[in-house]
Parts: structure tokens; C-alpha cells; sequence
């Protein structure tokens, strides 16, 4: 799960170019999208990372709803959702 | 100044009706012989002209701003009503198409549009910017669900912000219930409906967005650019998310070639972007920009064309 959790971090600091970022500043628990706490990404950021985790971790969906955003919550939430749903 | 002219486009509510009441009316006059709908719509256009001065006065701004580009008389409020009649004579165009009573029998279509509609009946999936520039709906009638001479298995799935026009979609929700499966919210765009968007270009759908209205969400991320000879905003979420789909990129406008005729011929001019996405993040800024220069350029040709069917009745150019 930590490797998992390691790999997603990578894709966010390559798809997204962050620079001065390394994964071990990623909290796992913190909002990756909003203002505050975490990495603060926007919706055109989030446009961008859809497309990275489909490509690196082959999630799909069949309908879009207020459930399939919260695996985007936090590191935590998508390493979850990546290990049940992954078709890799 | 009118407060209406310094506020967002999605925060004029139903400018061009007021209750759902008015939308029965419609469905009601929409039944009615053609010719008698548009002496119907001149008649209650010209009061809604004399009542609306915000609509008249961001009227006058964008025809202004095109005779000045186009080096033509500038326009008096003969010109402004006929952009309000046009607007008014596109509600019953997109009812009737709704209906499934509008029979694009004439229909003129270029090169770029055969192309299109051939890599989508290869199964290749695509991504089409359209505007607020003649009938948007008319792009469904490429499938088969408006019930015409469509691409059969072809799915369109537009992405429509539904800011401000809740009852008059609510109205076309009520005229075709399975059309409105199909759309895609784009206030609730983020990372989980992209992946999804993707899924349905890869299964050779086709994807929908206007390319002239900012999002109500992101206000802040949008991009500035010239658009008749003055700086306009457009919607940066718009062209980032062509940019990292990976599907091909048209622009497309459906426009009547006839004004103020419902039965006129319709013309669909789709051209084919030249920007291609490649490098880094950094280089694909630069190429957003220059998908985003194509697209106004075609826009501006095509308000030349047709003056009176670019429907953006608000202060497109300010700040």
C-alpha cells in the first residue's frame, strides 16, 4: 500500500511539474484539491491528474456522481480506490 | 452604467424569459405553422427589445466592435432588434429540433465536416469546440437520437454549463428526456469526469464544449485574448482539458443561412485544428494559446458571416 501510495505521488509531481516537491511532503491524509491544507489543486489541475491516474493506474468509471469524487480526496482515498478497482 | 453589464454572463438569470410560464407558451406557439412562429416571435421580440436596454445596449457593443472590424456602417437599433429576433427565432430552431420536427433536409456541410463525420464513423472519438454562434443543438442531429440522418452509434455528449438557463433546459429535458443523459454538467467538471470523458472519446464518441463562456467556478483561470479588435476572456478549462484528452480537435459552427426563416438551410462548417500537443507542460501552455487564436479566428470569420446569430447577450468584453 505504501508503494502504491509512493507511486500516485510521483504521478502528481511529474503530470503536474511541481517543483520543490518531493512525495515524502505529500501527507497522505491532507485535501489534494481546495484552498488550505494540502497541495491547494485546482480544477484545471485536476483535469490534467484525471487523465494521469487513468493512464498510470487504469481506473475507469461507468457514471460520474458525488461518490466517485471523494476517491480523489486525499492520497489515502485513491490509494484505496486504486487497489480495489485497478485493471493492472 | 446598468449593473447587468458589469456581471458574469452566468449571473443574468434567464434574460431571455422569466418564468416557466412563458417556456409553455412556447411549446404551445412552437406547434403552430412556421411562418406564424416567426411573425409570433417578431412581435413579442420587439417588446422584450424595448424592455431589455442591458440586452440592447451588449448588442450594440458586439455589433459595434464587428462593422468596426469589418470597416461597415455602425449599426442602429435595427441592426440590435434583428440580433434580438435572431436570438429569439433560435429558441423555437432549438424546440422544434427537441421535438424531432426539424428535418435538416438542405443541409450544407464542407470538407472538414465529411472528415469529421468519417473518423467518427471509423470509431474515432473527437473533440469539437463550438460557440454561442447559430444553433449548438444542431450538432446532436449528427447522431442518430435527434432521429435524423445521423451516424448510427454515434454518441454526442455535450458539455453544457447550465448557469442561468435552468427552465429552459428544464423545458428541453421535458421535450426529450434521453437526449439529456447524455450531457455533462460543466460546473461539476473535475478529476473523476475526465477520466470518464476520455472512456467515451475512446469509445468513439463526440465531445462538446463552447469555447466563449467562462466558467462561473473558475472566474479566476481563464484567457485573455483578442476577439474583434478588443481583449475578451475565454475559458481556460475549455482548451486545457483538449489539450490533455488526446482525441482530435475540431471547431465546428451550425448556422441558418437564412435569418428569420425556420425553414432555411442550415450550414455546418467544422474545420480541423492544426495545434498539436506535444511536449512539456511548459510548451503546451504556448499551444493552448495558439489552439485558443484558431478558434477565435474562426469565430470572428463567422460572426462576419452571420452578424445576427452570435448569441452572447452580455458584456462579452469585460474584465
Amino acid at each position: 500500500m505504501n508503494e502504491l501510495k509512493n507511486k500516485i505521488k510521483e504521478v502528481i509531481i511529474s503530470v503536474l511539474e511541481l517543483e520543490d516537491i518531493t512525495p515524502e511532503d505529500i501527507d497522505d491524509e491532507a485535501p489534494l484539491f481546495g484552498k488550505g491544507k494540502g497541495l491547494g489543486l485546482d480544477s484545471i489541475d485536476a483535469l490534467e491528474l484525471g487523465l494521469a491516474i487513468k493512464d498510470n493506474f487504469g481506473v475507469s468509471f461507468t457514471a460520474v456522481n458525488e461518490e466517485t469524487r471523494k476517491h480523489f480526496a486525499s492520497i489515502n482515498a485513491l490509494a484505496t480506490y486504486i487497489s480495489a478497482n485497478s485493471e493492472k | 452604467m446598468d449593473k447587468l453589464d458589469s456581471k458574469h454572463w452566468s449571473e443574468i438569470k434567464e434574460v431571455s424569459a422569466k418564468s416557466s410560464w412563458t417556456f409553455r407558451f412556447m411549446r404551445f406557439v412552437a406547434h403552430l405553422p412556421r411562418p406564424i412562429i416567426i411573425v409570433i416571435t417578431a412581435v413579442i421580440s420587439f417588446f422584450f427589445f424595448l424592455g431589455a436596454k442591458p440586452v440592447r445596449k451588449n448588442s450594440r457593443i458586439y455589433l459595434e466592435k464587428l462593422s468596426k472590424c469589418k470597416g461597415t456602417k455602425q449599426p442602429s437599433w435595427v441592426d440590435c432588434y434583428k440580433h434580438v429576433l435572431c436570438f429569439s427565432i433560435q429558441m423555437f430552431e432549438k424546440i422544434l429540433s427537441w421535438m424531432g420536427k426539424l428535418e435538416i433536409s438542405n443541409l450544407k456541410k464542407n470538407e472538414g465536416c465529411q472528415n469529421l463525420q468519417d473518423s467518427l464513423t471509423s470509431g474515432h472519438g473527437a473533440f469539437l469546440f463550438c460557440s454561442h454562434l447559430g444553433n449548438i443543438d444542431m450538432f446532436r442531429s449528427l447522431s442518430d437520437d435527434g432521429k435524423q440522418k445521423g451516424i448510427k452509434g454515434l454518441h454526442v455528449y455535450p458539455i453544457v454549463d447550465f448557469s442561468g438557463t435552468s427552465k429552459f433546459n428544464n423545458l428541453l429535458r421535458e421535450l426529450n428526456p434521453e437526449l439529456m443523459d447524455h450531457v455533462i454538467d460543466a460546473k461539476n467538471i473535475g478529476v473523476d469526469s475526465v477520466i470518464w470523458i476520455k472512456e467515451k472519446i475512446d469509445e468513439g464518441g463526440l465531445i462538446v464544449i463552447a469555447g466563449d463562456r467562462t466558467s462561473p467556478n473558475t472566474q479566476n483561470r481563464t484567457l485573455t485574448a483578442p476577439f474583434l479588435g478588443e481583449e475578451a476572456n475565454f475559458p481556460e478549462g475549455a482548451f486545457t482539458l483538449a489539450s490533455v484528452i488526446g482525441a482530435p480537435i475540431y471547431f465546428g459552427f451550425g448556422t441558418r443561412s437564412k435569418n428569420f426563416n425556420l425553414n432555411s438551410t442550415y450550414e455546418f462548417n467544422i474545420y480541423k485544428a492544426k495545434t498539436q500537443f506535444t511536449g512539456t507542460r511548459k510548451e503546451r501552455k504556448l499551444q493552448i494559446r495558439q489552439l485558443l487564436e484558431e478558434y477565435i479566428a474562426l469565430v470572428e470569420n463567422a460572426c462576419e458571416k452571420h452578424p445576427y446569430q452570435w448569441y452572447n447577450f452580455y458584456n462579452f468584453w469585460n474584465k
